[in-house]
């Protein structure tokens, strides 16, 4: 998880300060090495109280890997890929949103 | 030799969903990259597409649903992008999703071509798309495309049910 670790810290230092009142923090988190979560805390102006948002990115490591480097505008070295030879039933499920 | 271009696709879970369904079509990804290589190789001559990045943004309506949809992309080397329900709005998704277009166009390679997918509703992402500085490939139900985007110079679309079927 080191590179991922580095990518992460690396990517919070790049998140602009908020010039909005009502973002009050927002940060990168690496919960495991297939996962990473983005945080974003805001403050209900007239209440004062605050609500978490976040949002889970999952992927294979390398896969979440290039999409940090792109994100923070590093050169990626992604795997070329052929689409996936079998279609699954996937789709059918109501499980999917 | 073919010139081979770098293609990206983002995929708004709830759209597909739904408008897969009521295409009376499955939800098939494996289809929908397999359809979007297709339609992108018939309009280019002598280019091959190569599909580099897949993201799918979802919001799921109870914790762990969709999880077997998610669990088969990232096997897949798709990126997911979950969203808590009740924290975030069919907007939250299309931003962050914009946002990552806007990256993923930014930081393109400027050696090899660049193709930007978005299986997405045209009218939510309207705006955003239209504005865009490069050619949006837009995969959607044509029948009920945005207006704007039909007119849009640099948005092609695509339809959902030729991509899927």
């Amino acid at each position: 998880m080191g590179k991922l670790q580095d990518a992460i810290e690396t990517l919070n230092k790049s998140i602009p300060v908020s010039a909005s009142t009502e973002i009050e923090q927002s940060y990168y988190q690496l919960l495991s090495d297939d996962t990473f979560a983005l945080t974003t805390v805001r403050r209900d102006v007239s209440g004062g109280r605050t609500q978490e948002h976040k949002v889970l990115v999952q992927g294979s490591e390398s896969a979440i890997l290039t999409y940090i480097e792109r994100k923070l505008g590093l050169p990626t070295t992604p795997k070329a890929k052929n689409p996936a030879p079998v279609a699954p039933e996937v789709g059918a499920s109501k499980d999917a949103d | 030799m073919p010139i081979k271009r770098e293609v990206h696709i983002f995929v708004d879970g709830n759209y597909l969903y739904h408008s897969a369904r009521a295409l009376g079509l499955k939800q098939d990804f494996a289809a929908l990259e397999r359809g979007v290589v297709r339609e992108l190789a018939k309009q280019w001559s002598d280019v091959v597409p190569v599909v580099v990045s897949k993201h799918f943004y979802t919001r799921p309506p109870t914790a762990g649903s969709g999880a077997p949809v998610a669990s088969w992309l990232r096997s897949h080397d798709w990126v997911t992008h979950t969203y808590h329900y009740d924290h975030s709005t069919q907007d939250t998704i299309c931003t962050h999703l914009v946002h990552d277009l806007w990256d993923s166009y930014c930081n393109a390679s400027f050696e090899i071509p660049s193709a930007f997918v978005v299986v997405a509703g045209s009218g939510t992402l309207g705006y955003p798309l239209h504005e865009f500085p490069h050619t949006i490939e837009l995969v959607c139900n044509e029948d009920t495309a945005n207006r704007l985007l039909l007119e849009s110079p640099n948005v092609k679309i695509h339809d959902l049910k030729k991509v899927l079927s």
